[in-house]
């Protein structure tokens, strides 16, 4: 009777060994595929924002080419572009001087780009190109 | 009693078969979620990856801008060092060594503006392939045009 009742404990000792690893492995694996997605998660963001603050950048690229050829370009614009949007604040103006502040969008990134330059004609200085979180140079509504 | 033994024996038998079925199971469906995992991570980081190598062309596209604009010729390129060592446009694509394909096409939408998309594409194997698309616009601001304006405002 004690043999009998001793391969029977064995016996559902193994089953509890069995569901104990079971849940070591399933935990391992969850936390993996979780892991997973973050990253992939990760790297979507990441394109989405690099691809946001291009947009940026093109906007800028546009109005420089627009203060070049006309002094009296305003800004104050949307761009509707290939893969998202830029807007154009209005460009800050004050004698040689000139502000350009740009906001790039594509899906849920959002990336800001501002600058501040001399216009002495035939030629632009720059004296700041930079991103920022929030504009210092412009105020945003 | 033997009866009874042997009825215990069958017992722990069904117990043992049930046990590796389930162990089994459990595993396959272990290692399963894990290579779904481990599949997921690796692609994320080849998107990494290639959202570099196409903001690099991308970067290549501005390097050229800044000797010359006209160097931006119209049409899909690949994107290598020259003799050099500076960025230039090479064939209608670039291969690098770890398998991505590079394609930076150019529309010059003006005399002096230009629109890009870096195209990076690579095997991904059982899933497919990937691709990561970056888009930009480029302009020559610093080309001197028109005459010559007073910037200032003008008198009252």
């Amino acid at each position: 009777m004690m043999l009998i009742f001793s391969r029977s404990r064995g016996g559902y000792m193994f089953l509890l060994n069995v569901l104990f690893a079971g849940a070591v492995a399933m935990t391992t694996a969850t936390t993996l595929v979780l892991l997973g997605v973050s990253v992939g998660q990760n790297s979507t963001t990441n394109v989405h924002s690099k691809q946001a603050y291009l947009n940026a950048q093109t906007c800028i690229e546009r109005a420089l080419r627009n203060v070049q050829t006309n002094p009296d370009y305003t800004g104050d614009e949307t761009h509707q572009l290939t893969e998202g949007s830029c807007t154009l604040l209005p460009v800050g103006v004050s004698d040689d001087e000139r502000i350009i502040c740009a906001r790039g969008e594509y899906e849920d990134a959002v990336r800001r780009v501002e600058m501040q330059m001399e216009v002495v004609y035939p030629d632009i200085l720059i004296d700041e190109w930079r991103e920022t979180y929030t504009f210092t140079l412009c105020n945003e509504t | 009693m033997m009866y009874g033994m042997e009825h215990k024996e069958g017992f722990i038998l069904v117990e043992i078969l049930l046990g590796v079925a389930l162990f089994a199971t459990l595993i396959t469906a272990a290692f399963l979620i894990m290579f779904l995992g481990e599949s997921a991570s690796i692609h994320s980081g080849d998107r990494f990856r290639a959202a570099f190598l196409a903001e690099r062309a991308l970067d290549t596209a501005r390097s050229l801008r800044e000797e010359e604009f006209l160097q931006l010729t119209q049409g899909t390129h690949g994107v290598d060092i020259g003799p050099e060592g500076t960025w230039v446009l090479s064939g209608s694509e670039f291969q690098t060594d770890d398998g991505y394909t590079v394609r930076l096409a150019i529309t010059r939408l003006a005399s002096d503006w230009a629109s890009l998309q870096a195209d990076v594409r690579w095997d991904h194997g059982t899933v497919g392939e990937g691709i990561v698309t970056l888009h930009a616009e480029i302009t020559d601001w610093r080309a001197p045009v028109g005459e010559a304006w007073d910037p200032s405002p003008p008198p009252p």
